[in-house]
């Protein structure tokens, strides 16, 4: 490749037969990409049924097909000059991306930042319109499904396509908790998470020691047993119809207009009663929670568990070598992303007031799985910022809803091919020796 | 052959079958304490089949292997999780010990009884640096809780200080203290090289098992290398068991040599003793040659 | 339970069966020959429904109103579009993706069977579709209690799923194109060595597979008439299951896990309930993968240390 690029890479020297030769490949090329695309597209797109009888929708597949043809032409022209040669080098190159912190060189101005970060969002719930609280109460949700997530595949590497079960058990173990037991929303919290951390173990104990990827089909069975389960178990979760979840209280403070014993919250403070007061306090929670969370991730990847993780995901073989049990160190990073998604899904639960399967189905699980994918796969701030992106950007764009998903498939196979580490840079961080080791290190040079 | 006393490390009757294929057969040896041991042979003798049924890798079809280190005696057959037997219905104690191998055994029990290796393809954590490499190594002693780590408690501090001097100690032990921070992936072979057996060292072994450790280095390298393995061995208390096909560091640092051919201990012995028995040299030359041993075999691994 | 209806719904699990079969051959053999799940492949099956149910349309359009040549057409056609959808999906989203991480590829299925339910829902609507019956009528076995009853499209799948078994068994048996297959599945590494051209064979798996699904869908919707965009997703995980349960990356294995399958759902939602028969396929992929996750006629895996 490179000495073909070296001898036919010279503009100017172009004959203008092997130009034309040039133009005519690209065209033929062009040709049967396009014919391809006819059999693929042509049926489904060109030909729209209608019952038993199909319409003809050929304004739609002709331009598909013409920008299929002219794109082909264009980009197979491009790509035998040389400019097209040094970009398309470019892109097969292997971009290892992830670079070391040097050591003198510290995150200075990161806290300023956070700090930043947190008063800024402390002055939402304030300043906001309650729909744009409970935008954001949803993008934070997905922040924290993202963060749960990303502990199993970014970290560990392990395909999890059933992360939505653990979200479900968190979701309905608040609402089915508060039916049954007369549960609230502070106990359910961390009985939620304690639930799904435990159904994240019975399903991976006996599936983690097996090869890697059996377990992405098996999560994916599992979440789909437990919307079944949910859909179909009338008498004890509602079936279709659902349940209704309680809301947050603060401290025994109920937040509707009238309650049965004691004073709503409103009243005790001798305010006015605003259905957005509920929000306000979820969005508060949740925002202390997310904080929280993003804490304990950046300790993780400092402690034992998360650099076991981590070796995990880079050789599993070398791992068992070295004395770790790799069953247990998967199944801890399974149980961590589980718990998390259950604590998420306390949340959704409250937020909504009542819970039904349809939240729950495996598009969730694969939205989750792009937050996950196009924030970096173990970037925590990738994940954030992807989590916003994803959620808050159909409320804007409501027009191109419908090609909603169309959109997040084609970026989870984009990203694979040319990002498959994400678009943010790992840093992984430095250790500065000890003096007897940098008074070896000057001796040497 | 050594007294079985003072063997950190005894292989009786192992065979190995994949299939139809019998790999192994009837493997006899004993590793001695404090001993370097060299497992050589010619390409496809079944070294790397030993190595890997012993560390715990492969399970072997039958035979006994039993690892002294540490103070205790553990059989590597059985950490890696048995199955049952009818006898465990009336035992207990024996039908317990199965059941917690047979759901946390597995070859990471034998690196705790005592016992490191290295892989014939370096297998370190590429995208990871030298220093958080060293660092999983010792994950088994450190303090693993998740609310120290998380509160970031004292103790939490001491320990992950701990791992750090103990990580640079081996890094300046084998010559990498410039390397620390740097990815593992992205240093030059030899250097790679060296990474995974100061990792295998930070594991606390007894007895380290190096699998082809000098393939692919320069005759510089090499001897440096084997002038590590002798400080290892002398300064460190440690056994190590080796496979190598170059056969000039072999001779000159083993104390043992075991030689297979089609997966059969054709010989055992002092380096002297095998540059001249016969069937080594049948095994690596064919049987019409009987002048010397071949100085180097071809490591075409 | 009497006899009668046992049998019946032993039938009727041989036929949902051999469909299962047929679209775990897609997933046993990408999986033998690259290491990998397709989850893009249910949504080819569901592709193929539609495609059916547009040649019929066409078909009808244009006059043509006798049985056999309709079902040759679709089967034609049907088949040719999918393998055409096989490869561009292999060459677009996997392909480049061959030095990648281990989870790239997964990952990159994920989004492909997302493009295509979100896509088919865009350009053909999100409500289920159908096509008319073009074969009704059946076999009634009368027995000492009951009857059992056989539709002929239920045995025009179970012929035609044993028909395409066999040629496939064929081809890759005693074929050039089979013996690179199992080359190239053996060791990719060698194979390339010696000289096959593996990244087409690669392909040839992939449209192989597609074509089956196309098999699958067609049969399916003459059977059962309606279909829509989401109907990939379930079956696509139980055509997985009966891969794994036969042994993936085993032929034959395949087609057992696929009858096995059936044939158990069924008698499980004739004997015991009918909500729960999802719950049960995909219980039983667990438990496969717990108790025996080299199937019943898959080797076990070595671990190359």
């Amino acid at each position: 490749m490179a000495i073909d690029y070296q001898y036919s890479n010279k503009p100017d020297s172009l004959s203008s037969n092997e130009l034309l030769f040039r133009i005519r490949k690209s065209l033929l090329d062009a040709f049967i990409t396009t014919l391809l695309a006819l059999a693929v597209f042509g049926p489904i797109v060109g030909l729209e049924l209608d019952g038993y009888d199909f319409q003809l929708q050929l304004k739609s597949l002709v331009s598909i097909l013409g920008v299929i043809f002219t794109g082909r032409l264009v980009a197979s022209l491009f790509f035998q000059t040389s400019q097209g040669e040094k970009l398309l080098e470019k892109f097969s190159r292997k971009d290892t991306s992830i670079r070391v912190q040097p050591l003198n060189q510290k995150a200075a101005n990161g806290y300023w930042i956070i700090a930043l970060f947190m008063l800024a969002g402390l002055m939402v719930p304030f300043l906001a319109s309650k729909y744009w609280i409970t935008v954001i109460i949803l993008g934070m949700i997905y922040v924290l499904l993202g963060l749960g997530l990303n502990i199993v595949v970014g970290l560990a590497g392990l395909l999890d396509l059933g992360f939505v079960a653990f979200y479900a058990i968190g979701a309905y173990g608040l609402a089915l908790g508060h039916e049954y037991l007369g549960l609230g929303f502070w106990s359910m919290l961390p009985l939620a998470a304690l639930l799904a951390a435990l159904s994240g173990a019975l399903l991976g104990f006996p599936v983690l020691r097996m090869h890697g990827d059996y377990l992405a089909i098996v999560t994916l069975g599992f979440g789909e047993i437990i919307r079944l389960v949910l859909n179909n178990w009338t008498q004890f979760t509602g079936g279709p119809n659902g349940v209704s979840a309680p809301a947050p209280t603060l401290f025994g403070l109920e937040f509707k207009r009238r309650v049965k014993e004691g004073t709503p919250f409103h009243e005790y403070f001798g305010l006015s009663y605003d259905s957005a007061y509920k929000f306000i306090f979820i969005y508060l929670i949740l925002f202390a929670l997310v904080w929280a969370v993003l804490y304990i991730n950046h300790r993780l990847t400092k402690m034992p568990v998360g650099r076991a993780w981590e070796a995990l995901r880079e050789d599993e073989i070398a791992c068992r070598s070295l004395g770790l049990n790799h069953v247990l160190v998967k199944l801890s990073a399974f149980m961590t992303g589980a718990a998390v998604g259950g604590i998420a899904g306390v949340f959704f639960a409250t937020y909504q007031g009542f819970v039904n399967p349809t939240s729950f189905t495996f598009f969730e699980s694969a939205l989750i799985l792009a937050i996950v994918v196009l924030g970096g796969l173990g970037s925590t701030k990738g994940v954030v910022i992807a989590a916003f992106v994803l959620t808050v950007m159909p409320e804007v764009l409501r027009d191109f809803s419908e090609y909603r998903i169309l959109m997040f498939g084609l970026l989870m196979v984009l990203m694979m091919i040319w990002r498959p580490r994400g678009l943010v840079r790992m840093t992984r961080s430095s250790f500065q020796p000890p003096q007897t080791v940098r008074q070896a290190m000057e001796g040497v040079r | 052959m050594t007294s079985s006393s003072d063997a950190i490390l005894t292989i009786k009757g192992l065979n190995m079958q994949f299939g139809g294929i019998k790999a192994l057969e009837n493997i006899d040896f004993q590793v001695p304490r404090g001993s370097i041991t060299a497992l050589i042979g010619p390409n496809g003798a079944g070294k790397t089949t030993v190595f890997n049924c012993l560390t715990g890798f492969y399970r072997a079809t039958s035979g006994k292997i039993e690892l002294n280190a540490h103070k205790t005696k553990t059989s590597v057959t059985s950490v890696l999780g048995e199955s049952f037997k009818a006898s465990d219905l009336w035992q207990p104690v024996r039908f317990g010990r199965r059941l917690y191998y047979k759901l946390f055994g597995g070859s990471h029990q034998v690196n705790r009884a005592g016992l490191a290796r290295t892989f014939q393809n370096i297998r370190l954590f590429k995208e990871m640096t030298a220093l958080e490499n060293l660092l999983v190594a010792q994950h088994m002693q450190l303090n693993r809780s998740f609310l120290a780590g998380i509160i970031n408690t004292r103790s939490f501090q001491k320990s992950e200080e701990n791992a750090l001097n103990k990580a640079w100690y081996w890094l300046e032990q084998l010559d990498l203290i410039n390397e620390g921070n740097q990815l593992a992936g992205q240093l030059p072979y030899g250097k790679q090289r060296r990474l995974e057996i100061a990792r295998a060292l930070c594991t606390n072994p007894e007895l380290l098992c190096l699998d082809e450790p000098a393939a692919g280095l320069n005759p510089q390298e090499t001897a440096e290398l084997a002038k590590t393995l002798n400080t290892l061995r002398s300064e460190h208390k440690l056994t190590i068991l080796l496979i190598e096909h170059d056969m000039g560091m072999v001779m000159k640092i083993s104390s043992q040599i075991v030689v297979l051919d089609h997966g059969l201990v054709i010989a055992r012995g002092s380096p002297d003793q095998i540059k001249n028995d016969p069937a080594v040299i049948s095994a690596y030359l064919g049987t019409e040659e009987e002048t010397g041993v071949p100085e180097h075999e071809p490591a075409l691994a | 339970m009497d006899l009668s209806t046992l049998l019946q719904q032993l039938v009727n699990g041989l036929a949902l069966g051999s469909v299962y079969g047929l679209i775990a051959i897609g997933y046993t053999m990408v999986y033998g020959i690259i290491g990998m799940i397709n989850f893009a492949h249910g949504d080819v099956y569901m592709i193929s429904a539609y495609v059916t149910a547009i040649v019929i349309a066409l078909l009808t359009f244009f006059g043509i109103e006798s049985f056999p040549i309709i079902l040759l057409g679709t089967l034609f056609f049907t088949i040719l579009i999918n393998s055409a959808y096989g490869w561009t999906i292999e060459r677009l989203a996997y392909r480049p993706l061959r030095q990648s991480t281990r989870l790239a590829p997964l990952i990159s299925a994920i989004g492909v069977s997302l493009v295509l339910q979100n896509y088919v829902q865009i350009s053909q609507g999100a409500r289920s579709q159908g096509v008319p019956t073009l074969m009704s009528g059946s076999f009634r076995l009368e027995m000492a209690e009951g009857f059992i009853q056989v539709s002929y499209t239920q045995l025009l799948i179970i012929v035609v799923a044993l028909l395409g078994m066999a040629l496939l068994t064929w081809i890759i048996q005693s074929t050039r194109l089979g013996r690179e297959c199992r080359a190239t599945q053996q060791d990719r590494k060698m194979a390339m060595i010696l000289g096959i051209n593996t990244d087409r064979v690669i392909s040839t798996v992939f449209v192989i597979g597609a074509a089956m699904a196309a098999l699958a869908g067609t049969l399916v919707t003459l059977n059962y008439g309606t279909f829509d965009f989401y109907i990939g997703f379930i079956i696509g995980i139980k055509a997985f299951t009966a891969a794994v349960l036969g042994g993936i990356g085993s032929l034959p294995g395949a087609m057992l896990g696929g009858i096995l399958l059936g044939m158990s759902e069924s008698l499980f939602s004739g004997m015991v309930n009918t909500d729960y028969k999802d719950v049960f396929a995909f219980s039983l992929l667990v438990l496969i993968m717990i108790f025996r996750p080299t199937g019943l006629l898959g080797k076990p895996e070595v671990e190359k240390v």
